[in-house]
C-alpha cells in the first residue's frame, strides 16, 4: 500500500503536464502494483523481479532508439555528433572516465556535463543507486541486464549443463575492467564503448564508414548475439552479466557500501548445491558454498533464496544475525514484514519503478503510435 | 611517445600478476622470511628487492633495444610479424589454460636463492622471468630497434608490475593471490587479443 | 557480561534497521533532488569540463596545457 502511494506520487507527479504520458504511467503503475502484490504475497522475489526487470529492458530499447532518431536524426553516430557532444552517456562508461577526469580534468566521452542524459545526472543517479541497491543495481536497475534476464528466461530447457562449466571465467569481468580502465586512460578514449559494448547492438553505434568501424560493429553484434542472446538461451543464466560485463565487476566492489548481503545459514545448509547450478550470475561455486559464502558478484536477484529446499539462503543486513528473521518464522504481521529482505525489495522496487517509468511508459506510447501511424518515432 | 607506454602498460598489467603470480609462491615467503618487525624492517628488504628488479628490467631493456637497433633492419618484416603473432597465440593459450611448461627461472633457481638470502638477487631473478608476456615484451622492444624505446618500455613495465607486488608484501593480501592470479590470467588473454590485433595491423600496413 | 553482549547486539540490529529505513527514504529523495537543480550545484564544484572532439575523426583533442 505504502509502495503504491509512493510510486503513484513519483510516477504520476513527474508527468502532470503531459496527459498522454500520465495515462501511460498510470498503466505502468497498475502493472507494478500487481507485480508487487504478487511478489509479497507469494514471496517469490526472483520470479516477479524478473518480469519487472525484463519489461524495463525491453521498454528501454523501444524508447531509446526512436528517441535518438528524434534527437539527432540518426542512430549511427558520426564524428560530427561526437564533436557536438550529442552522445548520451550510460553508467557503463563511469569507471573509464574517472581516472582521465581526475588527471586531465576532461571528460573523454563526447557528452555534455548537465544535459538530461549527460555526465553529472548519470553519475548522480548511479551513485544513488549504488548506495540504495549496491550490486543489486545489476538485478533491479540496469536496463541492459534485463535483456540478459529476458533471454535467459525464454528457453524452457537448459541445454548446456552447468556441470561442465569452468568457473574461472567468472573472473573475466574483473580482468576486463582492469584492462579497459587503464587502456581508456592511456588512449584517452572510452575503449569499452568503441570496441566491446554488446549493447551498442541495441542502442547506438559509430556509423560504419571504414574497415575499422565495420570491425567494431561486427564485434558489438557478435558479443550481443553470443552473450546476451544465445548463451542465456542455452544456459538459462545471465552470461553477459556474470561473465563479461566489466561494470558489473566495478559494481561488485563499490556496491559493498550497501549493507545488504545474501547469506547462507550454516545450520540449515546441507550443501546440496542446488543454488550453484541456478545462480544466474555464477556467484555461488562449490568453494564458496563450502564456506557458506556467496561471492561479491551476487546481484541480489533472489533466485537462490527461492529455490533453496531448506530455506538456508537469506537476504540480510550486515551485522544482523540470521536467525532473527528466518523466512520460516511465523508470527505477527509485524514480524513478517519487519525483515531485511522486505526492506530491500521495497527500496529496490521503488527505485526501479521510478527509474524505469520514463522508458516503459514512453515505450507504451510508442507502441500505440506504431499501431496508429506505423512508426515508433513521434512526428 | 605514448606508444611504448601504452604497450608496456598493457603487457605489464598481464605479466604483473601473472608472472609474479607464478613466482610469488617462491619469492614472497623468501621475502617474508627476510623481513624484520616494523615498517622499516619490511621496507628495506622490499626496496632492495625492487632495486634488483629495476636493474634487471633496465639492463634488459637496454640490451634488447641495442641488439634490435643492430639487427632489426636485416630481419625480414614478415618474420617479425609472424613471431609476434606466434608469441601472442602462446600468451593466449597460456591465459586460457592457466599453465605453462616450467620455463620460469624462479622455479629452477629457488633452491639456490634459499641459500643466498639477498633480496636484491631475488629481485634480479624475478625480473628475468621467461613467461610469454615477458617474451612478448622482449619481441616488442627488439622489433622497435631503439634503445630509448627499450628503456621507456621496461621502465613502465617495471612500474606496473611493482604495483602488484606492493600490496602483496605489505598488506598481507596473500590469501587473495589465487583470485588475483585468475584475474591476471584472463587479463593476459584479453591483452593477447589486443596484441594480436596490433600485430596483424602492423603486418598488413 | 552476557547481558551486555545482548544489549550491544540489539543496538546493532536497531542501527542496521534504521539504516535500512534511511535507504528507502533516500530513494524518493534521489529522484526529487534530481529535478531540483542540486546536480548542477554540486557538479559545478567539481573541476571537470567537457572534452573537445575532432569533427573529422571523433577523437578527443587535448590542449597542451591539459597534458
Amino acid at each position: 500500500m505504502l509502495l503504491f502511494l509512493l510510486l503513484a506520487f513519483m510516477l504520476l507527479g513527474g508527468n502532470a503536464n503531459n496527459p498522454r504520458m500520465l495515462a501511460a504511467s498510470g498503466v505502468y503503475l497498475i502493472f507494478l502494483t500487481i507485480l508487487t502484490y504478487l511478489l509479497f504475497r507469494t514471496g517469490r522475489i526472483a520470479r516477479y523481479r524478473s518480469i519487472f526487470f525484463s519489461t524495463f529492458a525491453i521498454g528501454f530499447v523501444i524508447s531509446f532508439i526512436p528517441q535518438m532518431l528524434e534527437m539527432r536524426g540518426n542512430i549511427g553516430l558520426t564524428a560530427q555528433d561526437m564533436a557536438n557532444l550529442d552522445v548520451p552517456l550510460c553508467h557503463m562508461t563511469i569507471p573509464m572516465l574517472l581516472i582521465p577526469g581526475a588527471v586531465y580534468g576532461v571528460l573523454i566521452f563526447p557528452t555534455r556535463l548537465f544535459s538530461e542524459l549527460g555526465f553529472f545526472p548519470m553519475l548522480f543517479l548511479w551513485l544513488g543507486a549504488t548506495v540504495v541497491l549496491g550490486k543489486g543495481w545489476c538485478s533491479w536497475g540496469c536496463f541492459y541486464g534485463g535483456l540478459d534476464e529476458f533471454f535467459s528466461k525464454l528457453s524452457p530447457k537448459r541445454r548446456i549443463s552447468s556441470k561442465k562449466f569452468n568457473y574461472t571465467w567468472r573472473f573475466f569481468p574483473f580482468a576486463l575492467l582492469l584492462v579497459i580502465v587503464i587502456w581508456a586512460f592511456l588512449a584517452l578514449e572510452p575503449v569499452y564503448c568503441t570496441w566491446l559494448c554488446p549493447f551498442k547492438a541495441v542502442t547506438e553505434y559509430a556509423k560504419p564508414v571504414d574497415w575499422l568501424t565495420w570491425l567494431q560493429t561486427g564485434i558489438f553484434i557478435t558479443i550481443f548475439l553470443g552473450l546476451v542472446v544465445a548463451l542465456p538461451l542455452l544456459m538459462k543464466r545471465r552470461t553477459q552479466c556474470g561473465l563479461f560485463c566489466p561494470i558489473g565487476a566495478f559494481q561488485s566492489v563499490v556496491g559493498l557500501v550497501n549493507p545488504y548481503r545474501v547469506r547462507i545459514d550454516r545450520e540449515k545448509c546441507d550443501q546440496c548445491g542446488a543454488c550453484i547450478g541456478q545462480c544466474p550470475t555464477f556467484s555461488i561455486t562449490k568453494e564458496t558454498l563450502a564456506k557458506h559464502k556467496v561471492s561479491i558478484t551476487c546481484a541480489r536477484c533472489g533466485r537462490c533464496m527461492e529455490i533453496c529446499p531448506r530455506n538456508a539462503v537469506q537476504l540480510s543486513l550486515v551485522g544482523v544475525p540470521l536467525k532473527g528473521h528466518s523466512a520460516s518464522t511465523s508470527g505477527s504481521l509485524f514480524k513478517e514484514v519487519f525483515r531485511p529482505d522486505t526492506f530491500f525489495v521495497f527500496g529496490a522496487l521503488l527505485f526501479g519503478g521510478i527509474f524505469s517509468n520514463g522508458f516503459v511508459a514512453g515505450s507504451l506510447l510508442r507502441i500505440i503510435n506504431l499501431i496508429q501511424t506505423g512508426s515508433l518515432v513521434f512526428q | 611517445m605514448l606508444e611504448p607506454v601504452i604497450r608496456a602498460f598493457l603487457l605489464g598489467l598481464s605479466t604483473g600478476a601473472l608472472c609474479l603470480g607464478y613466482c610469488s609462491p617462491v619469492f614472497v615467503p623468501l621475502m617474508l622470511a627476510e623481513q624484520r618487525e616494523g615498517f622499516y624492517g619490511k621496507l628495506i628488504p622490499f626496496l632492495q628487492f625492487t632495486l634488483g628488479r629495476f636493474t634487471a628490467y633496465m639492463t634488459f631493456g637496454l640490451m634488447v633495444g641495442w641488439a634490435g637497433s643492430l639487427v632489426v633492419e636485416k630481419v625480414p618484416r614478415l618474420f617479425i610479424g609472424l613471431s609476434f603473432i606466434g608469441l601472442t597465440i602462446l600468451m593466449f593459450l597460456y591465459g586460457l589454460k592457466g599453465g605453462f611448461p616450467n620455463l620460469q627461472l624462479c622455479g629452477v633457481i629457488s633452491p639456490l636463492l634459499r641459500r643466498i638470502k639477498i633480496p636484491f638477487v631475488f629481485g634480479l631473478f624475478m625480473g628475468f622471468n621467461l613467461c610469454p608476456p615477458f617474451l612478448l615484451a622482449f619481441t616488442d622492444v627488439f622489433v622497435s630497434g631503439e634503445i630509448y624505446y627499450g628503456l621507456t618500455f621496461f621502465l613502465v613495465f617495471f612500474l606496473v608490475t611493482s604495483l602488484f607486488l606492493f600490496p602483496l608484501i605489505f598488506l598481507g593480501y596473500l590469501s587473495a593471490l589465487p583470485s588475483l592470479r585468475k584475474v591476471a590470467q584472463l587479463a593476459a588473454l584479453i591483452i593477447s587479443v589486443i596484441y594480436l590485433f596490433l600485430g596483424v595491423t602492423q603486418l598488413l600496413s | 557480561m552476557e547481558n551486555k553482549r545482548k544489549i550491544s547486539t540489539r543496538m546493532r540490529i536497531t542501527v542496521m534497521y534504521l539504516v535500512a529505513i534511511l535507504l528507502i527514504i533516500l530513494v524518493p529523495l534521489i529522484f526529487i533532488s534530481f529535478g531540483s537543480g542540486i546536480v548542477q550545484k554540486l557538479g559545478k564544484k567539481i573541476p571537470i569540463k567537457e572534452g573537445t572532439f575532432d569533427p573529422e575523426t571523433g577523437g578527443l583533442i587535448l590542449d597542451k596545457s591539459e597534458r
